[in-house]
């Protein structure tokens, strides 16, 4: 189905070699497959990433994990032209397991977090809208997060999202407007 | 309080691709009259564009190469430890009787075993004659590696047990070697040529279909517009077109007119009649695989093949008339 949204630039597509016929190759070993993986996907994944996960330094690891994941697992890859969603759906559940990690490394060391917590609650409250936006983003679920990052900055379609995610497309939908409700309750609890 | 439009619902759900081709067109004709609905689709639009223009730190291009050189050797360790642990049970039984074997006889032959290691590794796996200015580096490891950033260097490759493989790195991607003696030109961060003098390599660069190089062949990166490498003074002067496409094969001209001797000692093509009529059948094979016209060469390699059934080069046309052509 046709969406509403401003296009977003995609990867340029290399004319020779879809990403099908990439992941033939890299499923039969060839590394220069995988640098041209690498190459297409890098930018992309590191933005959505950066996003997803709000520290630069998970950014890398996730990134450099994906690829791996991705070409230790291309004899699986499931034939499609765009490798978008599958690509984006390891990143997700990387991006999930460091989260998750976090979380618990969090709460077994209460006292440390709550300082942690409290030194960035006392950031100054005079706030561009850009960093409205940034905190309201951190404010929702990763679920929610993840969701949004991809239909709205990747230009994901609700069906890509939905296989990249392994969810039904109506939980898509679903997340993505209690996400944009979500959006627009803080950046307005913010201004206030 | 202000009641909303019962339409609202509809405005994300044309964002989010669920409406049909006339639902959407019947909404976006709503938009034009419907305050609410027309300030909420820009409001998610604005939301939308805000996402996009979230700042991140991207890594530096260092970072991003130094990154790319981990993953692939990361993946090419795990390919050869999941190539060699794909051993069947019967292999491994095999393996362990003849590595008794090879006890027994090491026992026997210690001494002399001992001193062709050692001049196994005097050996170097690699040897590099680079042009003055060449940038290129050495990495040893089960998978020898040489990195070539600009120039010219002339690699000698020798097998040995301990390199299971030796791959050539060039900016735009990596040549595999199978036992060879070739050389490799980079310039400006591209592949400009590489020329194969012994053995085979296969060429793997981004955005090109890999290519698979024998001795005595040459590739050269042709860009848009440009035309045939010019001749070198040595070729033009030793006979023209003929020896000079040979020549691209066998990058010398020595080596060119070797190729074109006949077991007599006879210059081909010197006495006209037969044997001319069969070298210009062969160099008008060879200059349509050079301009890139493979259904035209393998069609023209068929007729060679009819017409010259006992001809000099009826090895290598046969291999260009069987060979598969790629879509």
């Amino acid at each position: 189905m046709k969406t509403d949204r401003e296009s977003v630039a995609s990867p340029p597509p290399c004319p020779e070699i879809a990403d099908r016929e990439i992941f033939t190759r890299i499923a039969r070993g060839e590394v220069s497959a995988l640098a041209v993986l690498y190459e297409r996907y890098r930018g992309p994944l590191f933005r959505f990433v950066s996003h997803a996960t709000k520290h630069a330094s998970d950014a890398e690891d996730i990134v450099q994990s994906t690829f791996l994941v991705a070409a230790r697992t291309a004899r699986s890859y499931d034939g499609r032209a765009n490798a978008r969603p599958w690509i984006f759906g390891i990143a997700s559940r990387l991006v999930h397991r460091r989260l998750r990690t976090r979380a618990r490394w969090l709460r077994t060391f209460g006292e440390l977090a709550r300082r942690f917590r409290g030194a960035y609650h006392d950031a100054p409250r005079h706030l561009s809208l850009r960093n409205e936006l940034t905190r309201a983003l951190e404010g929702l679920s990763e679920a929610k997060r993840v969701t949004i990052l991809l239909a709205e900055v990747e230009g994901m379609s609700c069906e890509e999202i939905a296989s990249a995610l392994r969810v039904p497309v109506g939980t898509v939908w679903t997340r993505l407007h209690h996400a944009r409700l979500e959006l627009r309750d803080a950046i307005q609890r913010g201004r206030s | 309080m202000k009641k909303r439009c019962s339409r609202l619902w509809a405005v994300e759900a044309a964002r989010d691709g669920r409406l049909g081709g006339l639902e959407r067109d019947e909404m976006h004709r709503h938009l034009a009259d419907c305050a609410d609905c027309a300030a909420h689709a820009a409001w998610l639009a604005d939301l939308g564009r805000g996402l996009r223009a979230l700042p991140f730190a991207d890594m530096s291009q260092l970072a991003a190469r130094r990154q790319r050189a981990q993953l692939l050797g990361a993946f090419n360790e795990w390919v050869l430890r999941t190539s060699t642990a794909r051993r069947s049970v019967w292999g491994r039984v095999a393996f362990g009787a003849a590595a008794l074997v090879l006890c027994a006889a090491g026992l026997r032959l210690g001494p002399r075993l001992w001193r062709m290691r050692e001049a196994v590794t005097e050996t170097p796996v690699v040897e590099v004659q680079a042009d003055p200015g060449a940038r290129w580096s050495q990495h040893t490891g089960p998978v020898h590696r040489v990195e070539i950033l600009e120039g010219e260097v002339f690699l000698r490759i020798r097998r040995t047990p301990s390199v299971a493989r030796v791959v050539i790195t060039v900016p735009d991607g990596e040549i595999e070697d199978f036992g060879t003696a070739l050389s490799v030109k980079v310039q400006k961060e591209e592949t400009a040529k590489v020329s194969v003098a012994e053995g085979e390599v296969e060429l793997r660069l981004h955005g090109r279909p890999s290519v698979d190089l024998r001795a005595g062949e040459t590739w050269y990166a042709r860009r848009p517009g440009e035309s045939q490498p010019t001749l070198p003074p040595e070729v033009a002067s030793a006979g023209g077109e003929r020896v000079h496409l040979e020549a691209q094969r066998a990058r010398t001209v020595g080596l060119a007119k070797k190729k074109y001797r006949r077991p007599d000692n006879t210059d081909v093509g010197a006495d006209g009649g037969q044997e001319q009529a069969e070298d210009s059948a062969y160099v008008a094979i060879i200059e349509l695989l050079d301009a890139g016209k493979t259904t035209e060469a393998q069609a023209a390699a068929r007729a060679y093949l009819q017409r010259f059934p006992e001809g000099l080069r009826r090895v290598e046309i046969s291999r260009i008339a069987a060979a598969k052509v790629e879509p």
